[in-house]
């Protein structure tokens, strides 16, 4: 996507509403073309819908993780470029951020408002990494990927839009381990939402004094379970 | 994530010596600082180690040191087994790529010895970052943590689990691609023609510079002032040369007003953050917020009268944590005062009265 840094919301919006075109360029890597090659199966599955549940999302996410191997192999830098993305959103998966994130339903296909345009759009910060509609699939999917070279915990990660929302955007967000931990373990129906945010407080607590990073997976679950326990046995604590 | 001091015994911030090297590609040399002679001072701060634009560097390399004295954890822990209690080595972050990994360095116990008392040597030698692997700012920071999976504090009775924080330092920038380290930077400069602007570019009246405040802040200014391009992208060292005083007293002018301006909105977005998302930490914070409202906290929150000892993130959560009132008046009242010590304004203004009057006496003569 060209230019994708000065593009905004409003850009976006106007361009859609209004039929516009936007810019594009492929993606050159060492003289070579970068593949973006989108499972076809779930690409037809996209097709004329008018919702997506989390179980498209997790269809539609580790397609897109598998289709940006390519990409990640030919410079991990390219991933950081906002322009990806948005093309991503709006050349690849359009129908999806227009229905699941931006008001659009399957009769006119356009947004509601120019400020849910921002769903097509990315950035640095990692708010804006993870509000972007189509980045947000492709954290989930990999993180459960470095975790478990499998896609078995990407459920776990889009079950909860809260939920990803308050581990994702977050530092101990960059721990694949723990974050898939976290909504492993906090997206079972037994957990109200309050809880699930005491819970992600309770561990951002632990986690001001001691090193995630030093810390195995044994030790990770162990953090949570004992934040878990602790909340469970005084529930007026962080409240 | 470091939030003021933890429950149990800690020595808290240390000062650590860096040493870093870099490696360009298909060359097996190391090139330090004083390889790269001028050019050097382009890519090595503090701090901060700058790649921007420097595509063709393969590696970094990079050494940590600090020496903790014991006396100030003897009371708490037994200091004999220290090299089995606590272990040092950095955490790098890396949030474009979104990892966090740690990687382990050594500890030594040195005894006393002659005049020197005795105290923890901890070492991390020939850190290797493969640029291709990172992208964006590779944030790396010494820390010293415990090591057992559980270990007495019997100074405050406290049992610590493996990982506690007992010390650490200031981290390492290394910056692939975005330069964020002063006003300097943080602007792209353009130079235009004010009374013939491009098209689409509308200078305020009666104004020589303006700026655009978005992810890759602008700064127009404005050709048609005689003398000015000259003067502002000068090579005149500062001092009291005619040319360095002027530039430094010009450059004061359009900063503090930039400045002013960039903090007042970056505090703007991180308040609004914060209503959001109260539960944030410092660092979730910060990472939250647009990228020229991030760099610029980073860069110059402590211009608002802050703790200057706290790290950005701190500084700002304990900033937020005032009243709106209190945060109106920490504005109003601290950014001048902040600014001008930050820019070293009053040597600017200094330094310009003395080269005018020398001219003055010299006419006089």
């Amino acid at each position: 996507m060209d230019n994708s840094e000065e593009l905004t919301a409003q850009d976006v919006y106007s361009k859609l509403v209004n039929d516009h075109d936007f810019s594009i360029s492929p993606i050159k890597v060492d003289g070579n073309l970068i593949n973006f090659n989108f499972d076809p199966n779930v690409r037809r599955g996209l097709v004329g819908r008018t919702a997506f549940s989390p179980d498209d999302e997790v269809k539609i996410a580790i397609a897109l993780h598998e289709a940006l191997i390519p990409a990640r192999q030919a410079n991990v830098a390219l991933l950081r470029d906002p322009g990806v993305w948005t093309w991503i959103g709006l050349f690849e998966l359009r129908d999806y951020v227009l229905i699941r994130w931006c008001g659009a339903t399957s009769a006119n296909m356009l947004p509601t408002s120019h400020e849910r345009c921002s769903y097509f759009l990315t950035g640095d910060a990692l708010v804006r990494q993870a509000r972007c509609a189509v980045r947000r699939l492709w954290i989930a999917a990999n993180a459960s990927y470095r975790v478990r070279s499998d896609y078995t915990a990407v459920a776990g990660n889009l079950a909860l839009t809260d939920l990803y929302t308050g581990v994702f955007e977050r530092m101990l967000g960059l721990d694949a381990e723990l974050a898939c931990l976290l909504t492993a373990e906090l997206h079972k129906p037994k957990y109200a939402e309050d809880f699930r945010r005491k819970v992600l407080i309770g561990v951002g607590a632990r986690l001001s004094t001691v090193a995630l990073e030093c810390l195995d997976a044994d030790q990770k679950a162990q953090l949570l379970n004992e934040v878990i326990a602790d909340l469970t046995a005084n529930p007026g604590v962080l409240s | 994530m470091i939030r003021g001091f933890p429950a149990h015994t800690c020595l808290g911030k240390v000062a650590c010596t860096i040493a870093s090297d870099i490696q360009i590609a298909g060359n097996n040399r190391w090139l330090s600082q004083a390889d790269l002679g001028d050019e050097g001072h382009s890519i090595w701060g503090e701090f901060v180690v700058d790649l921007t634009g420097r595509d063709d560097i393969e590696r970094v390399r990079l050494n940590f040191g600090f020496d903790v004295p014991v006396t100030k954890i003897s009371s708490a822990y037994d200091i004999r087994r220290s090299e089995q209690y606590f272990q040092f080595g950095v955490r790098i972050w890396n949030k474009s790529t979104r990892w966090r990994e740690f990687r382990k360095g050594s500890l030594k116990l040195k005894p006393k010895t002659g005049g020197k008392n005795a105290r923890l040597a901890c070492r991390v030698d020939g850190l290797l970052i493969p640029v291709k692997e990172f992208s964006g700012e590779i944030e790396i920071e010494p820390i010293m943590v415990t090591r057992p999976r559980s270990l007495l504090d019997t100074d405050r009775n406290i049992l610590l689990g493996q990982g506690s924080l007992i010390a650490w330092s200031e981290p390492v920038v290394v910056m692939l691609d975005r330069v964020r380290k002063g006003i300097d930077t943080l602007f792209e400069f353009h130079w235009v023609s004010f009374s013939k602007p491009p098209s689409g570019l509308e200078p305020p009246a009666n104004s020589f510079f303006f700026v655009r405040w978005e992810p890759r802040p602008k700064l127009y200014l404005d050709v048609d002032v005689e003398n000015l391009q000259r003067l502002l992208v000068s090579d005149s060292k500062a001092g009291r040369s005619h040319d360095g005083s002027v530039r430094r007293a010009v450059n004061s002018i359009i900063a503090h007003q930039i400045l002013s301006t960039g903090l007042s909105a970056a505090l703007q977005q991180a308040r609004q953050h914060r209503l959001e998302q109260p539960d944030g930490t410092g660092e979730d914070l910060l990472s939250g917020l647009d990228e020229q409202n991030r760099s610029i906290l980073r860069g110059w929150i402590g211009a608002l009268g802050g703790d200057r000892a706290l790290r950005p993130e701190e500084q700002l959560l304990a900033l937020l944590d005032l009243d709106s009132d209190e945060v109106v008046a920490r504005i109003a009242e601290q950014i001048p005062n902040g600014l001008q010590f930050g820019l070293g304004t009053k040597k600017a203004v200094e330094n310009l009265i003395a080269v005018v009057s020398s001219s003055l006496d010299a006419k006089v003569d």
